[in-house]
């Protein structure tokens, strides 16, 4: 799977967020998307999900000499951000099962268990701890194994653990295909191979 | 260049079709309602308050043409109340994008659809019972009555679901939804009203039936259009 910007650039009205940016990644880039506050970061990311059309440009996913359309894509990427909540009113396991539902594919305890889960199940979101939250957005990011992850600011709010589950995460990641961090925490910046610098 | 739809370019089975993901929707949607019951409380005490309220005001032996254009105000009002949420209570909670991101919006359009369906049933059920006690209403034709109850409700529900999903991103939410339901809402309740004066009036000839298949058959329009167009709504 490789990933492709051709000419991304986005501005709301005026303010010109980036532009031109040229860039491809396969397996194994873990790419380190930096820049200041308000450089851009977070709607790259979104625009990259899907969730943003670019205003200029275009991000294409190509498997071998195929580009993906919006549905196939949409399979292909798993996201994680801090504007994406799961339901408060479920519990841990309702929100996995719903979304792996969706996705098609099952639960996967190995998943539960890298990500720290198993003994939350049961509880609602609304009462897990903000660092538990970002747990159950990690896994489910990548519940469907996607071939290219997004994550932002995924250090967020998470102990030392929450740190090592990143970790983990991100090298599974590297077998399946690109990941793009998004982040000002040294250790979030830390895993990254490749860099995209944004309002330099 | 080659493209490729998600069946034939995963290396693994694809997602699931429509119906299996929007049964998902709505089992997730009955679930949060039933552990919230935010939807349900809003539109049951928007619609037992403005019956009473019509009652008091208007009370029994109104004509047949007010009592039936009060009940699909009653209805209506009560239903925008409720209705627009199923994805404006997404917007808000932030829970919209994640959906976005793993089904389709066909999908997601017709899982809170069914939601919304439900929902209106249960608040008929609740609301045309006590609606035709209040105001002493003589109902001449049931079936008629029925009949008008689930092609308008039906109607209803599909414009205000579609609606509700176009405005659930903008800021004044509220009084843009009025504005963009009215050219779709305005035909259907003129029908709904029609038929439902008919089935209080009874008569061969009254033109009810003819009304309820015209409700039937402009839901089903706006139902099939807004199962078309949803992937472009809900993406952009």
């Amino acid at each position: 799977m490789s990933l492709r910007y051709r000419a991304v650039g986005h501005q709301f009205g005026p303010r010109r967020l980036f532009a031109g940016l040229e860039a491809e990644f396969g397996a194994g880039d873990v790419i380190a998307v930096l820049g200041a506050n308000g450089a851009g970061k977070s709607t790259l990311l979104r625009i990259t999900a899907g969730l943003v059309r670019p205003t200029h440009g275009a991000v294409q996913l190509w498997r071998g000499p195929t580009l993906l359309d919006d549905a196939a894509r949409r399979a292909a990427i798993g996201y994680a951000g801090p504007d994406t909540w799961p339901y408060r009113a479920l519990t841990v396991a309702e929100n996995l099962e719903f979304f792996a539902h969706l996705r098609g594919v099952p639960v996967d305890p190995e998943l539960v268990a890298l990500v720290g889960l198993e003994d939350r199940l049961g509880q609602l979101v609304s009462e897990l701890s903000t660092g538990y939250v970002q747990r159950l957005r990690l896994a489910l990011a990548t519940l469907h194994r996607p071939s290219v992850l997004l994550l932002d600011e995924p250090g967020a709010n998470l102990d030392a653990t929450g740190h090592a589950v990143v970790a983990a995460v991100i090298a599974a990641q590297r077998e399946r295909g690109p990941c793009l961090l998004a982040a000002n925490d040294p250790r979030d910046i830390a895993h990254g191979n490749r860099i995209i610098e944004l309002g330099g | 260049m080659a493209t490729a739809s998600s069946s034939l370019a995963a290396d693994r089975p694809g997602p699931p079709g429509v119906l299996t993901q929007a049964w998902a929707v709505l089992v997730k949607d009955l679930r949060v309602e039933f552990r919230t019951r935010l939807a349900l409380a809003a539109v049951v005490l928007f619609a037992l308050t403005t019956l009473v309220a019509v009652g008091f005001a208007v009370g029994p032996g109104s004509s047949a043409s007010v009592q039936a254009a009060l009940l699909w105000i009653v209805l209506y009002f009560a239903a925008l109340t409720g209705l627009t949420r199923a994805f404006v209570g997404e917007e808000e909670a932030r829970t919209a994008d994640g959906l976005r991101l793993a089904a389709g919006g066909s999908a997601v359009f017709v899982g809170k659809l069914a939601f919304n369906l439900l929902l209106l049933a249960v608040l008929a059920l609740l609301l045309v019972p006590g609606f035709v006690l209040l105001m002493g209403t003589r109902v001449a034709d049931v079936g008629l009555l029925v009949g008008a109850l689930v092609a308008g409700g039906a109607a209803l529900g599909s414009a205000l679901t579609f609606t509700g999903a176009l405005v659930a991103q903008a800021h004044s939410r509220g009084t843009l939804g009025a504005v963009v339901s009215f050219p779709l809402v305005a035909p259907l309740l003129k029908l709904a009203m029609d038929a439902t004066q008919a089935a209080f009036l009874g008569g061969a000839g009254s033109g009810g039936w003819a009304a309820v298949t015209s409700a039937a058959a402009l839901g089903g329009i706006v139902t099939v259009l807004a199962v078309l167009l949803f992937d472009t709504v809900w993406s952009a």
